[in-house]
């Protein structure tokens, strides 16, 4: 039901919600928009590749923004005008606001100043 | 294509728009022709904009209009559009050269093709590609070869 016919073994679009044994700690990033449905799903797919190539400390779980109600998680992630809203100042989580969401850099960059913050927490 | 969301009569190219909104307007037109949405849904996709900002422009020169299933998803779809002269919806992602128009139905069932969209972005200046193909068979073809 894509482009194009069913592909074998893409593990990449899988939801990864249900965070796996480890031993070290494991920080948890809600990536999310307002409709959930189209931008922080493909933002949320390079997120993950993103942590998986860099063996990243992180767990992730997609939605829309309703998903931070309660959350308890460690950071928001989100495209970055929705990022830089007022909503999302002053929160008891990280928000990190991606500006291109292809851009593997960007997005490793942002993810490694995040994991610094953390460690200093 | 029978697996395929894309159809030729989905793909508008070297189009003219004096605005975004006009943009996303034209962009979404297959999608209401074929009644994939409403047109609340069309409209649903400029206001998100205007209330939200251009946060559906993803990476420089492309967008990806789209509001919420319940706005009037009647049918998963998707249609694309390329503007012969680009334009910009105020994003640092400006000026924009690719629409693409997404229906999703639920938050799940159009995970494959947002995986295979993905793949297709990462490619090398993919956008000004998209953005010069002449034929709806090109630029089905150009996804098609981003695929490996």
């Amino acid at each position: 039901m894509g482009f194009f016919q069913k592909k074998k073994n893409d593990a990449s679009i899988q939801s990864d919600a249900k965070p796996k044994a480890s031993i070290g700690k494991k920080y948890l990033i809600a990536v999310a928009c307002r409709a959930g449905m189209g931008s922080s799903t493909l933002l949320h797919i390079k997120v993950k590749s993103v942590i998986e190539e860099n063996g990243y400390p992180i767990e992730t779980i997609h939605g829309n923004l309703d998903v931070l109600i309660g959350f308890t998680g460690d950071a928001f992630m989100s495209m970055a005008d929705i990022a830089a809203e007022p909503d999302f100042q002053n929160k008891p989580y990280e928000v990190i606001g991606i500006q291109n969401i292809m851009s593997k850099e960007e997005i490793q960059g942002k993810l490694e100043t995040f994991l610094e913050t953390m460690q200093t927490k | 294509m029978q697996t395929t969301l894309l159809t030729k009569e989905n793909i508008l190219l070297q189009q003219e728009s004096t605005s975004w909104q006009e943009a996303i307007k034209k962009a979404a037109q297959p999608l209401l022709r074929n009644g994939n949405v409403t047109k609340q849904y069309v409209e649903a996709m400029i206001q998100s904009v205007l209330d939200a900002g251009p946060y559906i422009v993803l990476m420089p020169g492309f967008a990806l209009a789209h509001a919420r299933s319940e706005d009037g998803v009647c049918r998963l779809g998707l249609s694309a559009m390329t503007l012969n002269t680009p334009i910009s919806f105020g994003s640092p992602n400006d000026p924009v050269k690719v629409i693409f128009c997404l229906a999703a139905i639920d938050p799940t069932s159009h995970l494959e093709l947002m995986g295979e969209l993905a793949e297709v972005l990462a490619r090398d200046s993919i956008i000004d590609r998209l953005a010069n193909v002449a034929t709806p068979e090109a630029f089905i073809q150009l996804l098609e070869e981003t695929r490996s």
